[in-house]
């Protein structure tokens, strides 16, 4: 089993890699890898808490909080999620925040890397 | 070195695409992506590289198997998966 690091800059809302992220870490996770997901930019919207579902439309918290569950590390951009006025407290549950450093860090350790910009 | 290149979208800049050659390449159709596996002359056929589509982005938009052209695989995401964690030695989103 190996290591999958997925980088994903994208926002979370008019965008579908969004579910392609999810449904590729689920899959991995399940297979026995480890799957780490590093957002930022527009992507660390994703990471609030309390997001509210219209007609089940786009709802990612509960998917989120799902791959956590499974065990899938999913790290929010310090200075990107800062900036955009997230704080940690603003996270779901699980959800860390760390700077830029920790993504190369991983980058390098990971065996498999996967990384999708902006849109 | 295995190369995959993930395309997501239905329109991207086939001038950078035409560039891309290596010697083992491996395409996959994703999200909007999955269109170009049911169109005659898509760019993605000019290439020596083999095509994978997902699956579940087909029955996303309806697209069924018969439509699929030439001999694309198709596959699920635990295929994609195992491809890239046992085969990809580089992936790029495009």
């Amino acid at each position: 089993m190996g290591t999958l690091m997925i980088g994903i800059l994208t926002r979370p809302y008019g965008s579908s890699n969004w579910n392609f992220v999810i449904n590729l870490a689920k899959a991995a996770i399940e297979k026995g890898h480890k799957v780490k997901i590093w957002c930022s930019g527009d992507a660390t919207y994703i990471l609030k808490k309390k997001q509210k579902e219209f007609a089940r439309k786009y709802h990612y918290e509960p998917k989120i909080k799902e791959l956590i569950e499974k065990g899938v590390e999913i790290v929010g951009c310090e200075s990107c999620h800062l900036m955009r006025g997230i704080s940690e407290e603003d996270f779901i549950e699980g959800i860390t925040s760390k700077p830029m450093t920790w993504f190369f860090e991983n980058l390098l350790k990971a065996d498999k890397v996967l990384f999708i910009g902006e849109e | 070195m295995t190369f995959a290149i993930l395309i997501h979208s239905l329109n991207f800049d086939p001038e950078i695409f035409e560039r891309l050659n290596l010697e083992d390449m491996r395409i996959v159709l994703v999200q909007d992506g999955v269109y170009h596996a049911t169109i005659e002359n898509s760019p993605i056929f000019n290439k020596n590289a083999k095509i994978y589509v997902l699956e579940e982005d087909l029955i996303a938009r309806g697209i069924k198997k018969e439509e699929i052209k030439k001999d694309i695989e198709i596959i699920n995401y635990s295929k994609l998966v195992d491809l890239i964690m046992q085969e990809f030695d580089k992936i790029v989103w495009y």
